[in-house]
């Protein structure tokens, strides 16, 4: 490469002005500007030996141009070998062709190492006593951006022959001007071979696998290469006549028109992440069909588990009217034992003995006991069957518990109890009277069983909606372990008291029974083992109310 | 000396009405079905009628009904034998022209008291 400068110098033998006509002072005059205009350093030579510098010598090895005239230019190079060997190499070629450029490292001043492009020209028409100028040029930064540029390019260059992706141009016409290494060897073509074929026909199949016509894709590609072609997904094909998918990333380049000039195509084969992909829909809509196969089984065992739970709660239903019907045809008979032997035991058939009366009321209490197991049983299983309708009426409450109070005063006298019932101010209730009676005679008739001594309270307390009635006694209590099992069918607390007391061993769920699904309230019970038991029951005061919504 | 009309299908509750009443000095009859009940009623005219609910033939309460329909025997107390009331038997009873009822199972130490009471013998 000759830069400007050295041009210049070159330029400088045949001068265009005429010695004979200009004077002396003129022509020194033109030589000391052309020197001092020059940026690099300029020296002449006799026998190697400096006779003159330019002002640039200053900058291109720090010395000033006084410092060096007369000496050796042994001073401008890093050591008596390399002075030697530019002399016996530059000096034979000058002598043969007057002028000579070559790039040789020098040395300034400070010691600094630079880089010089070296020209160097026989002064006059020969060369005697080896009178040359030389120019020296500091090229060590013009080289250091040349070697980063190479070593960039090459970085490049490799990084596009070597990735692991197809690197493609194409011109707007869709012929391939560049395919890199990886790119050849994928699709089997060596450079000679494609480059500057078409891509249809060539790497891209006139048409897909799939039926697809792919004829004018690189025209379509060109056309709209932003939206629709940033990236594309086709079939393309080597040149052995395989059948790839590869996944393209296209990115357009434009001149300074707008007009496209090529595309460039980065492409990676996707042919086994498609072939995994269908493999994976195949089982998806195998899965698919399995779930709603299934989902189908599981429908069918539902409707059957419905079916089932409907025969069973008919069956449920039919046992309990079964219960309710059988227990009357028991009662039946029961009637007539109760019915004669109370009679017998009244003395309206004669006069009975100790003995045969102590019999007789034995069977009687042993009857009228099972008369009572009875009866409870018939009312559950009508709960239980649906078949007990609740029958609403204006009801006072205090008379209703005075009533409940009345039938178990024997128990109270038998038991020398107390029993407190303070009502100052009557509240009118809408309930089912009988279920309500029924359920006050049971927890006080229970109060007074399972109280020794003591007694009963009964406290009443009200807000908007419902009453609550507490039944306080004295009594043993339940023990922690018995609560869960209080309200259940035949769970009879095992106390001392429990032969004395009696009972059914249904009082409670019975009454729980009627008290929710009747009355539509609640039964709690708060108790500690020998600090006495209060039940709290708690009825809507207007029945109607819970009624109302159903039948309508 | 009253008479009563018990009208009752189970033979051993009739002989145990029937004992119980007659202990009390009360004289008897006895009809088995709802329309000889209904008959006996007409032809003899008895003071008071026990009626059990569940006939063979018809029902308690028509046969109350047809007691009360009939100039002659209107204004005899009827008095309803019935087992453990459902919803809306009471209404259904009282409605239908009985006086009164009495829910089976009887208790002989009270039934006589109850009878009474409502054919206005005692308050």
């Amino acid at each position: 490469m000759i830069t400007k400068a050295t041009e210049k110098i070159n330029n400088l033998a045949p001068i265009n002005i005429n010695p004979l006509t200009e004077s002396l002072e003129n022509l020194q005059k033109l030589h000391y500007s052309i020197l001092l205009a020059i940026p690099h350093a300029v020296i002449g030579l006799k026998d190697r030996i400096i006779i003159f510098a330019n002002e640039s010598v200053e900058n291109v090895f720090g010395w000033k141009p006084a410092e060096i005239v007369g000496k050796s230019t042994r001073i401008l190079y890093r050591s008596e070998e390399d002075y030697e060997k530019i002399g016996k190499h530059f000096y034979p070629i000058l002598e043969e062709k007057k002028t000579h450029t070559e790039d040789f490292p020098c040395i300034r001043k400070d010691g600094k190492e630079i880089l010089c492009r070296i020209t160097a020209s026989v002064i006059g028409e020969k060369m005697t006593d080896k009178g040359i100028v030389v120019m020296y040029e500091d090229i060590t930064q013009y080289k250091k951006v040349e070697a980063n540029l190479i070593e960039s390019e090459r970085k490049y260059r490799e990084l596009v022959e070597n990735a692991n992706s197809i690197i493609l141009r194409l011109n707007s016409k869709g012929v391939i001007t560049f395919i890199n290494e990886f790119g050849q060897e994928f699709f089997g073509y060596s450079k000679d071979e494609i480059i500057g074929k078409n891509a249809v026909g060539t790497i891209v199949p006139v048409t897909e696998s799939t039926g697809r016509d792919l004829k004018n894709l690189i025209k379509n590609i060109c056309e709209n290469p932003k939206a629709a072609y940033e990236e594309n997904i086709n079939e393309n094909m080597k040149k052995d006549g395989s059948r790839i998918w590869i996944q393209w990333h296209n990115k357009a380049v434009f001149d300074e028109k707008g007009n496209l000039v090529e595309v460039l195509s980065i492409g990676s084969d996707i042919t086994e992440r498609i072939k995994l992909e269908k493999e994976l829909n195949k089982h998806r809509e195998h899965l698919e069909e399995l779930v709603v196969e299934r989902t189908k089984h599981i429908e069918r065992l539902n409707a059957e588990l419905k079916e089932a739970n409907k025969r069973l709660q008919e069956l449920d239903r039919l046992k309990s009217m079964f219960i309710a019907s059988m227990s009357h045809e028991l009662r039946t008979p029961l009637n007539s034992i109760i019915g004669f032997i109370g009679m017998t035991l009244q003395g309206l058939s004669g006069e009975l003995n100790e003995e045969q009366k102590d019999n007789l009321e034995r069977a009687y209490r042993s009857a009228k006991h099972l008369l009572s197991l009875i009866s409870d049983i018939i009312d559950i299983s009508k709960i239980e069957a649906g078949k007990i309708d609740s029958f609403i009426e204006e009801v006072s409450l205090k008379d209703t518990i005075k009533d409940a109070i009345k039938v178990i005063e024997p128990l109270l006298k038998d038991n020398k109890l107390y029993l407190k019932f303070n009502l100052t101010k009557d509240i009118k209730l809408y309930t089912d009277k009988k279920r309500l009676l029924q359920c006050m005679i049971n927890l006080l008739s229970n109060g007074a069983k399972y109280t020794e001594s003591g007694g009963i309270t009964i406290k009443v307390k009200k807000n908007n909606e419902n009453i609550n009635i507490f039944v306080i006694d004295t009594g043993i209590g339940i023990s922690e372990k018995d609560m869960p099992k209080l309200f259940e069918a035949f769970e009879r607390i095992d106390t001392h008291l429990r032969f004395k007391a009696g009972g059914t061993g249904l009082g409670l769920y019975l009454t729980r029974k009627i008290v929710k699904e009747i009355l539509k309230g609640d039964i709690s019970v708060k108790s500690k083992e020998g600090k006495g038991s209060t039940f709290i029951l708690m009825i809507p005061k207007d029945l109607k109310k819970h009624y109302e919504p159903t039948s309508a | 000396m009253k008479t009563a009309l018990i009208i009752e299908d189970n033979p051993d509750n009739m002989v145990l009405i029937t004992r119980l009443l007659k202990k009390h000095g009360y004289e008897t009859l006895q009809a088995t079905s709802g329309i000889e009940g209904y008959e006996i009623a007409l032809k003899y005219k008895p003071d008071f009628i026990i009626l059990d609910i569940q006939l063979p033939d018809i029902e308690g309460t028509e046969v109350a009904l047809r007691i009360r329909e009939s100039e002659i025997s209107n204004s005899i107390p009827i008095i309803a034998m019935t087992s453990y009331a459902m919803a809306g038997d009471r209404e259904r009873l009282l409605a239908a022209g009985c006086d009164g009822y009495i829910e089976k199972p009887i208790d002989p130490e009270r039934v006589i008291s109850q009878i009474r009471h409502i054919i206005g013998e005692i308050e």
